[in-house]
């Protein structure tokens, strides 16, 4: 149980959900990360980050199985994202895995060149 | 008012529209099933439908009127051929200027993802970074060619080589 609601979008061509499992935070993408939810998106990813590290989390999973596509404006607020958790003191950082579909290529390449701008942080999983 | 039009003559497709946020997302799944009509494979169909979806968003946010000309041309290439995927429109001189500087950076800078990398990470509002085009050289590998006439942009990209279908499946 959290002491505030946990963040969540529902949109027409797009959801993200969190839920909380001991010291792992799942979210799940589903539908089209694009103009249409970008500020949302942005605005979901700070309030992860905040629940991650009020709960001292270890790790987030970023399920990607029902993600169709994201722009690259979304990607970017992904990147924003990483960034903040690593310029957190250490005891605050956290993993990001981002659990990508294996039929999906276009999730390895644009999830990949995410991991790879912070391999210490950020990794995929499929 | 959104009206399309499709003309389909010698495995060429062309579409004008008017381009909304909704509207991007209508075109990237149509280049998507077009291109893998036409015999690109899945992953390379995706790549130029990601392409499509980054410059129709080009156009939603910065062209004069959001109209613009999309087409597909299957252009041979010995036994094999390419996809050329250009989009045209009006876009005012500000951003045509923009859009030179990118091409050019994109032009001086050896490896795709370098640039894709470095406006990924800039930390300023986003604005007219280009990281669209950045990202379509970079996760499509489709070289990218910037032509102006006046006030009319149009921007190609081609696809990495394939098989291309038999004329019966198209």
């Amino acid at each position: 149980m959290t002491a505030f609601p946990l963040p969540v979008i529902q949109h027409r061509t797009f959801d993200a959900t969190l839920a909380i499992e001991n010291a792992t935070l799942r979210v799940k993408l589903a539908g089209t990360a694009d103009l249409l939810v970008q500020q949302q998106l942005a605005n979901f990813l700070d309030a992860v980050h905040t629940c991650a590290t009020d709960h001292l989390a270890t790790s987030v999973l970023v399920d990607l199985n029902e993600l169709g596509f994201i722009n690259s404006s979304c990607l970017k607020s992904m990147v924003s994202w990483i960034f903040k958790v690593r310029t957190e003191e250490k005891p605050r950082q956290y993993q990001i895995i981002f659990l990508t579909d294996p039929k999906a290529r276009w999730q390895q390449r644009s999830f990949h060149a995410l991991s790879s701008m912070c391999a210490e942080l950020v990794s995929t999983q499929e | 008012m959104t009206q399309a039009h499709w003309e389909l003559s010698h495995r060429r497709l062309e579409l004008k529209m008017a381009f909304d946020a909704g509207m991007v997302s209508v075109l990237r799944r149509f280049v998507e099933q077009a291109a893998e009509r036409l015999g690109v494979e899945e992953s390379g169909a995706e790549a130029v439908a990601m392409a499509a979806h980054e410059l129709a968003e080009n156009v939603a946010k910065y062209s004069v009127d959001r109209q613009a000309t999309v087409s597909l041309d299957l252009q041979p290439d010995g036994e094999q051929a390419r996809l050329v995927l250009t989009v045209s429109n009006l876009a005012p001189p500000k951003h045509i200027d923009r859009l030179r500087e990118l091409f050019r950076a994109m032009s001086e800078t050896p490896d795709p993802m370098i640039l894709y990398f470095g406006l990924l990470g800039r930390t300023v509002p986003e604005g007219e970074s280009g990281l669209g085009l950045a990202r379509i050289q970079a996760e499509a590998d489709m070289k990218l060619d910037l032509d102006v006439e006046g006030q009319r942009v149009s921007i190609s990209g081609v696809s990495l080589p394939f098989t291309p279908a038999d004329e019966e499946t198209v």
